[in-house]
């Protein structure tokens, strides 16, 4: 019953340590280079990151703002649940990441010569790598929290502020918590990513994402090193200073649901370590079920329209309820607005005849760019199945290697794009590069997914298998494989998503700043409409509309039907 | 008295004394069992921590009421939790692990401490101090910090006579002070009990 | 005035099955110092009367009336006792029998010499700032109990309270409710028990209505004039025990059982 959080803790902080010294020592041998000047970098690199880290606290306030707000409403209110729910799903399975080049462009042209354009747009993309986990958190938390609950606070008659802070708001609490640990790290991935975009067009956001690429362009090790430092240390200091005594203070918000639906208290659990790795996996749940929904939500949106409107009943809703109701419809309403403006003001534009050839080139991309995230998805296949397999059965391996791999994951691989783009893409190509950082975009998600699985491999089933001397292959075929399949789905479709999310930057970035080299891809397209000004945001669009169209067409052809396969052929109770 | 500190809550021992108490006072420990349905080894931790208590003792297999045990059945719930205090006070654990908090400079005791002075007593310690925190509690002799695991003293005024709307929590070694002094406990069948002596003394002098 | 009505009452839902009837014709009286134990066998809707008792659910034909008054809404002058105990992981024991002072608007200092006053009186003195998850069940359950206690309830309505609990902290528990019970400082006037243990009922209770099968209807309401503390081990308590247990196990009513109660026949005819 003694605390583990020492041990773990002092191994995490080696495993951070570790970080800045292997790039310290990989440059040190690329570039050939001392890199004791590195120091004087840090001042710079110091001031850059608390742009940056600006950018992520005004993301996140947005974003727990928001899900408070947004699934509050959703969960308490049925009419909107039917409406809120579905939008979310499509939201999150949408690759958001690459519309930021197109918004940016947007922004920017809305507001010439200013920085509100640009940073709005980065602000705004980190909002939406961080929010919707967060929103599905209290969503859910609120879903299920306890019928004995919700009827003990009707009997003592709460409503309104008071069954907000006494009630709803702890049940959402320990999720909400866990999942913002989350979403900071989706958000240091995209915020880098948005960064490093912007450095190439005439509207570069201050920040350490820019700082880096800027000082890998310049070849400078030393440059680079510091920054990298300084990206590590404001890591582990939010871990250590933040998540982990959050994460320990949340641990009182905890509950099961017995399955008769009622409390059942929890002891409160020491160990901390995992909290990532479950919170992951429970996101990735989210998006499944959001991925197996999906289909629906036309049929959905045409239904709340037609359905008869419901004699209200006499509770009388508090002035918040008001609020939230306003907050959502304005934001909601606004992006609606902005969407449908954008494309028409597009499309009634005459297209140019070069554009529009360069619009026919679009299936061709789409191509391309499906086989490159299919490539580095068995990539990452072939590597995460036998590692997470490996750690699951081995409890040293698990001991050691797992919180290595959950700050390493926790980590903006992002950070790492420059060196990428401006030292190893002479060695292993464009094409290389771009796979390359597109497996940083799934690799995680795969792994943690398959690691659930097999750590949920029932141990009689596996006892079962050796008593009968089923091993090697056999066993892979006929009990792991089978045993998580499920896991492996749910994890390819999160992995997929990553990775159309990672797309158009990667993409853009292998050919963007030498612009030597050419990439048949969406994101080569969206870099040519870039350049082309205002007649080139008809070639973004439909690029982008493309790449929705069939990031929607994959789940709906592929996952979905895998996935009801798994839940019934391959579940077992 | 027996040294080994059964696993049981105060709820379940005081079920015990109001099951023996329908029993007359005195019982065969298996047909006591059998009322309730239940498993002769399920009602010996409560049994043993009554034995403990003073409250109860157990020959040839036939648990019979002390003088003490019952009054104690008789008595207020809040009367009942002096009794406690009283005879908790008197065990060598309890005795010890007051005066190591007294004794320490914060007067709190860690986790590791707790573990420690528990294991000098009873064997194995470990799954038996929640229950030790647990009485502890109960009889108001300290308080108990879940989150840093750690007990605390209770703040000890020096009379209970002098408060007003309730007893305030009393403190620890010399024992003492009233029952429900705030309470309307004169108008409850229950027993009141004079001002002074301790719980115990106070019910055995009843 | 009677202090608690219940006239006619059916409660129904819908199912793809049609109309799937919970109870019907329920109707008795709780008069200022009653202690009405419900009982019945599982599925009878014994939980459910409770409910709609206290307002929580509305019957689909009769009413309720709360010292003549119709019960419309939450009745803020009753409070529930849950068989899950129904305590928020995250309040302390204080804060969680704040819990329904805070609804009723008191300000802080009003609330914490209450809540002490009612943490003393079930015992809880020394929790205060325990976490629920730090209690044993039967000092959870005194916890709801201090609860349901604090906002000083006319009815208190207690749905299995024990039936969560093992045998031995059942027993305290029913041992220290009749302590309370019996103090006439301390609220509430009347108390209503559901319970589907029949010598609980008998134990605790002055009067046991008891249920039929789903439909529910009263089958008979038995007074208990047994003097407390009451000895499961006497004739007459084996005699009731054995009464209420061959009504419910034969589902009608055997002779020398009282008719349906009196009440109803009065209600009937005021209508």
């Amino acid at each position: 019953m003694r605390t583990t959080v020492l041990p773990s803790a002092r191994r995490a902080l080696a495993i951070y340590a570790a970080i800045p010294t292997l790039a310290f020592v990989f440059l040190a041998v690329s570039s050939g280079s001392s890199l004791s000047n590195f120091a004087s970098y840090l001042p710079r690199a110091t001031v850059d990151m608390s742009y940056s880290f600006t950018r992520m606290l005004a993301a996140y306030a947005l974003s727990l703002g928001f899900s408070l707000a947004y699934g509050y409403y959703a969960a308490t209110h049925r009419g909107g649940e039917r409406i809120m729910i579905p939008v979310l799903d499509i939201l999150q399975s949408v690759p958001i990441l690459g519309f930021f080049p197109f918004a940016v462009v947007i922004l920017a042209a809305a507001t010439p010569g200013s920085f509100i354009g640009p940073n709005f747009a980065s602000v705004f993309l980190i909002f939406t790598s961080m929010a919707w986990n967060m929103v599905f958190g209290v969503y859910e938390s609120l879903k299920t929290l306890p019928g004995d609950l919700k009827e003990a606070a009707d009997t003592f008659g709460l409503r309104g502020w008071l069954l907000f802070r006494r009630v709803l708001y702890p049940a959402c609490v320990n999720r909400l918590v866990y999942n913002t640990v989350l979403s900071w790290t989706a958000g240091w991935f995209f915020l880098v990513e948005a960064e490093i975009f912007t450095t190439n067009t005439k509207n570069a956001l201050q920040g350490i994402g820019s700082y880096l690429s800027f000082a890998a362009s310049a070849s400078n090790a030393a440059e680079f090193l510091a920054g990298i430092v300084v990206l590590v240390i404001v890591i582990a200091l939010l871990d250590f200073v933040v998540w982990r005594p959050l994460g320990r203070w949340a641990e009182r918000f905890r509950y099961d649901v017995s399955p008769s639906g009622e409390t059942e208290i929890v002891a409160p659990e020491r160990d901390s370590a995992g909290r990532f790795h479950r919170a992951r996996v429970y996101v990735t749940e989210r998006v499944r079920t959001g991925v197996t929904r999906v289909t629906t939500p036309l049929v959905q949106l045409a239904a709340i329209t037609v359905r008869p409107v419901r004699p209200s009943s006499a509770r009388r809703r508090s002035v918040y309820y008001y609020l939230a109701l306003g907050t959502i419809l304005v934001i909601v309403w606004l992006l609606l607005i902005a969407l449908v403006v954008a494309l028409l003001s597009v499309y009634t534009h005459p297209i140019e005849p070069s554009v529009r050839a360069l619009i026919a080139q679009v299936p061709a991309a789409v191509g391309a760019s499906t086989l490159r995230i299919v490539a580095s998805y068995a990539i990452c296949l072939c590597i995460s199945l036998p590692l997470a397999i490996h750690i699951s059965r081995s409890s040293r391996a698990s001991k050691v290697g797992l919180p290595i791999i959950e700050v390493i994951a926790s980590f903006p691989a992002t950070a790492l794009f420059p060196v990428i783009i401006f030292q190893l893409i002479p060695f292993i190509s464009a094409e290389g590069a771009s796979i390359l950082m597109l497996m940083t975009g799934m690799m995680w998600y795969l792994f943690f997914n398959i690691l659930s699985g097999v750590r949920s491999l029932p141990p009689d089933l596996v006892e079962a298998s050796r008593s009968y001397g089923v091993r090697g292959w056999k066993f892979f075929r006929r009990v792991l494989l089978p045993g998580i399949f499920p896991a492996l789905i749910t994890g390819s479709i999160t992995a997929f998503g990553g990775g159309w999310n990672t797309l158009i930057v990667a993409e853009y970035l292998s050919v963007g700043p030498t612009k030597q080299l050419s990439l048949l891809g969406l994101g080569q397209l969206i870099d040519i409409g870039n350049s082309l000004g205002s007649s080139g945001y008809a070639l973004m669009a439909t690029a982008l509309l493309a790449m929705v169209g069939t990031v929607i067409a994959i789940n709906e052809l592929i996952w979905k039907p895998l996935y009801r396969r798994a839940a019934t052929r391959y579940r077992y109770d | 008295m027996p040294t080994a500190y059964p696993k049981a809550s105060p709820t379940e021992m005081i079920g015990l004394l109001v099951l023996l108490n329908s029993h007359k006072g005195s019982e065969d420990v298996a047909l006591l069992a059998d009322d309730l349905d239940l498993e002769i080894d399920e009602i010996f931790p409560a049994l043993e921590f009554a034995e403990v208590l003073k409250l109860v003792t157990v020959h040839d297999g036939r648990a019979t009421f002390t003088d003490l045990g019952k009054r104690f059945v008789a008595a207020s719930i809040r009367d009942r939790k002096e009794v406690v205090r009283d005879q908790l006070l008197r065990t060598t654990l309890f005795k010890t692990l007051m005066r190591a908090l007294d004794g320490a400079p914060d007067h709190t005791l860690s986790d590791e401490q707790l573990h420690q002075i528990v294991s000098l007593t009873t064997a194995p310690a470990d799954a038996l101090v929640q229950n030790i925190v647990n009485w502890g509690r109960y009889a108001e002799l300290f308080r108990y910090d879940a989150a840093d695991q750690r007990l605390i003293a209770r703040p000890r005024p020096s009379s209970r006579a002098s408060s007003t709307n309730r007893p305030p929590p009393t403190g620890g070694l010399s024992g003492g002070g009233s029952g429900g002094s705030g309470r309307a406990t004169s108008s409850t069948p229950r027993s009141t009990i004079s001002q002074t002596a301790t719980a115990s003394e106070r019910l055995a002098a009843a | 005035m009677a202090l608690i009505r219940v006239e006619h009452l059916d409660k129904s839902f819908p199912s793809r099955h049609g109309t799937i009837s919970i109870m019907q014709d329920i109707s008795f009286e709780v008069k200022d110092s009653d202690f009405v134990a419900i009982v019945g066998p599982s599925g009878c809707g014994k939980s459910t009367l409770l409910r709609l008792i206290q307002g929580l659910d509305r019957p689909t034909a009769g009413r309720i009336l709360f010292r003549g008054q119709p019960v419309d809404g939450v009745a803020r002058q009753m409070a529930m006792v849950f068989q899950s105990f129904a305590l928020y992981p995250w309040l302390t024991v204080s804060q969680n029998v704040a819990f329904g002072l805070e609804a009723l608007g008191w300000s802080p200092e009003r609330i914490a010499p209450q809540v002490e006053k009612y943490i003393d009186v079930t015992g809880l003195d020394g929790f205060q700032e325990a976490f629920p998850r730090e209690l044993s069940g039967g000092m959870r359950q005194r916890v709801g109990l201090a609860r349901a206690l604090a906002v000083e309830p006319s009815v208190l309505l207690m749905d299995e309270p024990f039936s969560a609990l093992d045998a031995l902290t059942a027993e305290s528990l029913r041992d220290e409710i009749l302590q309370l019970w019996q103090d006439p400082a301390l609220p509430p006037d009347a108390v209503i028990l559901v319970t589907h243990n029949i010598e609980e009922a008998i134990e605790l209770a002055d009067r046991v209505l008891v249920l039929s099968r789903r439909p529910g209807h009263i089958l008979a309401e038995i007074p208990i004039e047994l003097p407390r503390p009451r000895d499961r081990k006497s004739s007459a308590f084996y005699d009731m025990t054995d009464r209420v247990y061959s009504l419910i196990t034969e589902g009608r009513p055997t002779t020398g059982a009282e008719p349906a109660g009196e009440g109803a026949e009065r209600a009937g005819q005021m209508l």
